[in-house]
């Protein structure tokens, strides 16, 4: 689906040579309002595929989205969308879909009147736009409440307009800002179920979202930022396989959960240890992660611990950005190896 | 919701003038309620009830004008409560908002995003607004010229409708400008400019009033409806100036296209913040 051998690293010369057939290259880019920096020195290029921003809230996720739509000017560096300048490109616009993270505020007017006209402002004739409306509020669940005003909708219902005015023009790259507030758990799985659908037909996702499990579903495609940078990109194994060389914490669960744990107690590479008996499990801090990994397989030889399991502090891929964060705080950029 | 994504997509000619009559459309419905009619309906009866107060006070003090003084008087009277108030007071509340209500909506991103969609957004209310106020002032003028008993009743209705869209079409590019350049505040900043250069400058007597609009209507005014004012008089030719109708139709036009262009670039350019940027 996604060649991820051509994703490059941030801020990383790559052997990938920009061409016009790259969905987004961003070579250098800072963008700033005044004195604070809404995204910084960003230098990526991706290739066709399916993407996941993530990033805190005030990261600079819709900073970049503006970019990439065009809507902002980098103050220093260049954008480029399809091999072009999407700033006032109308070949650009038309082939990009945008559900933003904003709400719609407008009062009195319905989803089939608001769809309409921004069908006619990506050029589309009266007729069809408005048959193209019909079919984009039916796929998207809103055909009964097509009359209503929208400011009367739940935001569930103003989530799945917002996809619908983005899908309606056919896009070939659709860029959500956190789809998945104000939704319910049927709404996220059918958002879920669309997206990928969406990035399998072989057109072109981003998604930015700051909660890393809804994102994973859809795409194992990340570009990680935070404070403006692109601290990571890569896929998730990769992003988990930086891992290994920095400072983190692990949760082991083994057979014999006393013995490991006095076995690298005189480890000099632990920084602490959490035992929890009921669980089997045993909690630590290392400082190189491949002298545990090396430690363990030695055990589990030598003194026949058993490892059943062996993850990350919480299991999932918010250790490693609150590690990449922490690290991006201290140090410079995390670059795979 | 699936099923939306494998579908072809439909071939259509794509046009961007499409976008501007999809905007004229849907602030056309936006102004269809109630709050917006009644205020189109109370802008149209306020110039009648002046006049029809006038008409009443003159027959009432026994006051007997002459033809001409009559097309004088009422002429004047209609036209500074038509061009010059009513139309601008409509365009006031429809030009001005051109970007701000859109950032208020938390829409512009929509709008920039499209590929025609700035400037179809920025013509498209452009067009509304000329439409909401001028129709407004002439419908007014339809009623009130024939009960101040004006001599040549249909001509005045025409010269003054005219004037009301001559003044629609400028006075809506600059709002619209201001607009464009005012992110906030651009309906006070264009009410104190309408206060500050077309009340005050344009009379002052010296050339700088040559550079207003209401200069120009009140020039078109008194050549179209032949009003008996002595231009040998010098106060009264730093008023109105002497050259023909037409000319003052063509400067009125070149500074309704000098401004419409600026905010078309001005839009086109502008990276106006919208809520979530950050």
């Amino acid at each position: 689906m996604i060649d991820k051998s051509r994703l490059t690293e941030p801020n990383e010369p790559s052997d990938h040579k920009p061409s016009d057939t790259d969905l987004i290259r961003l070579t250098h880019v800072t963008r700033t309002y005044g004195r604070v920096i809404g995204v910084n020195d960003l230098d990526v290029t991706l290739p066709q595929g399916a993407y996941a921003l993530v990033g805190p809230n005030g990261a600079g996720k819709s900073t970049l989205i503006g970019l990439i739509t065009g809507a902002l000017r980098p103050t220093l560096g260049s954008v480029k969308v399809f091999g072009q300048d999407p700033v006032g490109n109308a070949s650009v616009l038309s082939r990009i879909g945008l559900c933003p993270a904003s709400d719609i505020l407008l009062p009195g007017v319905s989803a089939v009147q608001w769809i309409r006209q921004l069908l006619s402002l990506s050029g589309w004739p009266p007729k069809a736009a408005a048959a193209r409306t019909f079919e984009v509020l039916e796929a998207v669940g809103l055909l009964e409440a097509i009359h209503r005003p929208i400011n009367t909708y739940s935001l569930g219902m103003r989530q799945r307009c917002k996809l619908a005015q983005a899908i309606a023009h056919d896009p070939q790259l659709l860029i959500l800002d956190e789809p998945f507030n104000g939704l319910d758990p049927v709404g996220r799985h059918e958002m879920t179920t669309m997206l990928v659908d969406w990035a399998k037909s072989g057109k072109s996702l981003l998604l930015a979202s700051h909660v890393l499990h809804e994102v994973e579903q859809i795409t194992d495609a990340f570009l990680l930022i935070y404070g403006g940078r692109l601290l990571a990109s890569g896929t998730a194994g990769e992003l988990r396989s930086m891992l290994a060389d920095l400072p983190q914490d692990l949760a082991i669960t083994c057979s014999d959960i006393d013995l490991l744990a006095s076995r690298l107690a005189t480890a000099p590479w632990l920084k602490s240890m959490q035992l929890d008996r009921e669980k089997h499990r045993l909690r630590v801090s290392v400082g190189q992660p491949l002298e545990l990994y090396q430690a363990l397989a030695t055990m589990s030889v030598e003194e026949g611990i058993e490892i059943t399991e062996l993850a990350g502090a919480d299991g999932d891929l918010s250790s490693l950005f609150q590690l990449l964060v922490s690290r991006h705080r201290g140090s410079r950029t995390i670059r795979r190896t | 919701m699936s099923s939306l994504i494998h579908q072809a997509s439909p071939k259509v000619p794509l046009n961007w003038r499409w976008g501007i009559l999809g905007v004229v459309k849907l602030e056309i419905q936006r102004s269809l309620t109630t709050a917006r009619i009644l205020a189109w309906l109370a802008m149209a009866t306020f110039p009648v009830m002046i006049a029809s107060i006038t008409a009443w006070q003159m027959s009432e003090m026994q006051m007997s004008l002459s033809a001409e003084e009559s097309s004088f008087t009422f002429s004047m009277m209609l036209y500074v409560l038509l061009p010059q108030v009513v139309t601008p007071l409509g365009l006031l509340l429809w030009a001005t908002p051109v970007v701000s209500s859109e950032l208020e909506g938390q829409t512009w991103i929509y709008a920039v995003t499209r590929a025609n969609g700035r400037r179809a957004v920025l013509l498209g209310k452009y067009i509304v607004a000329i439409l909401w106020s001028s129709s407004t002032a002439i419908v007014s003028a339809a009623v009130a010229v024939p009960i101040t008993g004006m001599p040549n009743p249909l001509q005045s209705w025409i010269v003054i409708s005219c004037l009301v869209v001559l003044s629609a079409f400028a006075y809506a590019a600059l709002f619209v400008l201001i607009g464009t350049l005012f992110q906030r505040r651009a309906m006070i900043t264009a009410f104190i400019y309408m206060i500050g250069v077309e009340a005050f400058m344009s009379l002052i007597p010296a050339t700088i009033n040559q550079l207003t609009v209401s200069y120009r209507l009140r020039s078109i005014l008194v050549h179209a409806m032949d009003l008996k004012v002595s231009l040998a008089n010098q106060r009264q030719q730093w008023f109105i100036d002497e050259t023909p109708v037409w000319q003052s139709v063509g400067y009125l036009g070149l500074y309704t296209l000098i401004l419409l262009g600026i905010s078309l670039w001005r839009v086109q350019a502008s990276q106006y913040s919208w809520q979530s940027e950050l």
